[in-house]
């Protein structure tokens, strides 16, 4: 009798946490006012009627929350993000990953055309874009051109850039910033030191 | 109580024996070997079960649905636990953001590192810990370095630290995410990912 009621206690103490475990759900935003929780909660379920992921959506929330942000604009956030996210899975592919969904969302927030998502999927059709659409954000953030940018990251994955050769770039042209050189000049020099140092950029075509 | 059953049947066996008088020798020999042993054989556990003694025998059909259905959530939580936080084997750069992972599908263990000499108290807030001020406190090291430890999924993460409880703060070590809508930058985390070519 009291195994069994150990058994049980178990599964009363376990059930939770498997579904905790499996699910980020409205429980999480307890730390809304109940109206903003409401609204929020209702942006998310129509994001995943859509496929759409919505557990951005929810994280956009909790961060609005931490940060002391009134509901009105943390619903606004997170009607935005909902808008990007939707577009940037339009433009990468219904098959994208959602870690990819949401940095391709990031970097639409930040200024990136669509289209140049579309283009980032057609070169890799079916590697991780996730850290070129890091990157390419980051770029846009730090004052660099959207065309200069976009046609960088393009053209670095064109001649067969490896994500730790984007990563490099990134942070070179980071420190070239941080010298005081102009964030397009910086882009453009770390992309030709990049396109030299690529065995493969020699034979690839359009790359010099 | 088992144990007691026994004893009280050897006792009975023993007297019976006696009041006999004299006995057969070779069964005297065979009773008082199987007194000596006779406890050792109900002793419960694993062993006594795998016997097919009576263990089994006296559970209700209950208790053994019940005992199987715990088994059952035992191994799914265990399945669960064991895909979301397999062993935290690869600990990304110190004050890095962007964590090299060769795997993409393992939880990792990636060390955030905000050099803030003059902070009281540092806490790192990301989508990991549901940017919960209260969640991960940093740890001072010499020379103003404030450390966490935290296991991360692959996957892209934005995150923030935040000085003195008041003060958010990117890091300066990883890249920017764009502007959220609440005025305040994060900085964004890569973990694993970094197979494509």
């Amino acid at each position: 009798m009291r195994l069994c009621a150990l058994v049980v206690g178990l599964m009363v103490v376990a059930a939770p946490l498997v579904v905790r475990a499996e699910t980020m759900g409205r429980h999480t935003l307890d730390r809304l006012d109940p109206a903003t929780a409401e609204a929020v909660w209702n942006i998310a379920e129509t994001a995943r009627a859509q496929g759409v992921p919505f557990e951005p959506l929810l994280l956009t929330a909790l961060e609005g929350a931490s940060k002391h942000a009134p509901g009105e604009r943390i619903v606004a956030a997170v009607r935005e993000r909902y808008a990007a996210l939707a577009a940037a899975r339009e433009a990468l592919g219904a098959e994208s990953t959602p870690s990819e969904i949401a940095a391709g969302a990031g970097a639409l927030m930040s200024g990136v055309p669509t289209d140049t998502l579309a283009r980032l999927r057609q070169q890799r059709p079916k590697g991780s874009l996730l850290v070129p659409l890091v990157v390419l954000a980051d770029l846009v953030t730090r004052r660099v051109p959207v065309e200069t940018a976009s046609s960088a990251v393009l053209h670095a994955s064109r001649i067969g850039a490896k994500d730790a050769d984007l990563l490099r770039l990134r942070a070179r042209v980071e420190s070239d910033i941080k010298k005081g050189v102009s964030p397009a000049a910086a882009t453009l020099s770390r992309l030709q030191g990049l396109g030299a140092s690529l065995p493969g950029a020699m034979t690839t075509g359009g790359s010099r | 109580m088992e144990h007691d059953d026994d004893r009280e049947l050897a006792r009975r066996v023993a007297e019976t024996y006696r009041a006999a008088g004299t006995g057969d020798p070779e069964a005297k020999a065979r009773l008082m070997s199987r007194l000596r042993r006779g406890p050792e054989s109900r002793r419960p556990g694993f062993v006594a079960w795998n016997r097919g003694e009576r263990m089994m025998g006296s559970w209700s059909p209950v208790s053994a649905l019940t005992v199987a259905a715990g088994l059952l959530v035992g191994t799914a939580l265990g399945w669960v636990l064991h895909e979301r936080l397999k062993p935290a084997t690869a600990t990304a750069p110190l004050g890095a953001g962007m964590a090299e992972a060769p795997s993409t599908h393992e939880v990792r263990l990636v060390q955030f590192v905000l050099t803030a000499p003059k902070a009281s108290h540092v806490t790192v807030v990301g989508d990991f810990n549901e940017w919960d001020p209260a969640a991960t406190p940093m740890a001072r090291r010499d020379g103003g370095a404030w450390t966490a430890a935290i296991p991360v999924a692959p996957g892209r993460h934005v995150y923030a630290f935040i000085v003195d409880g008041d003060r958010w703060v990117a890091d300066p070590a990883a890249p920017l995410a764009p502007e959220d809508g609440f005025g305040i930058r994060n900085s964004v985390i890569v973990v694993g990912g970094q197979e494509s070519t």
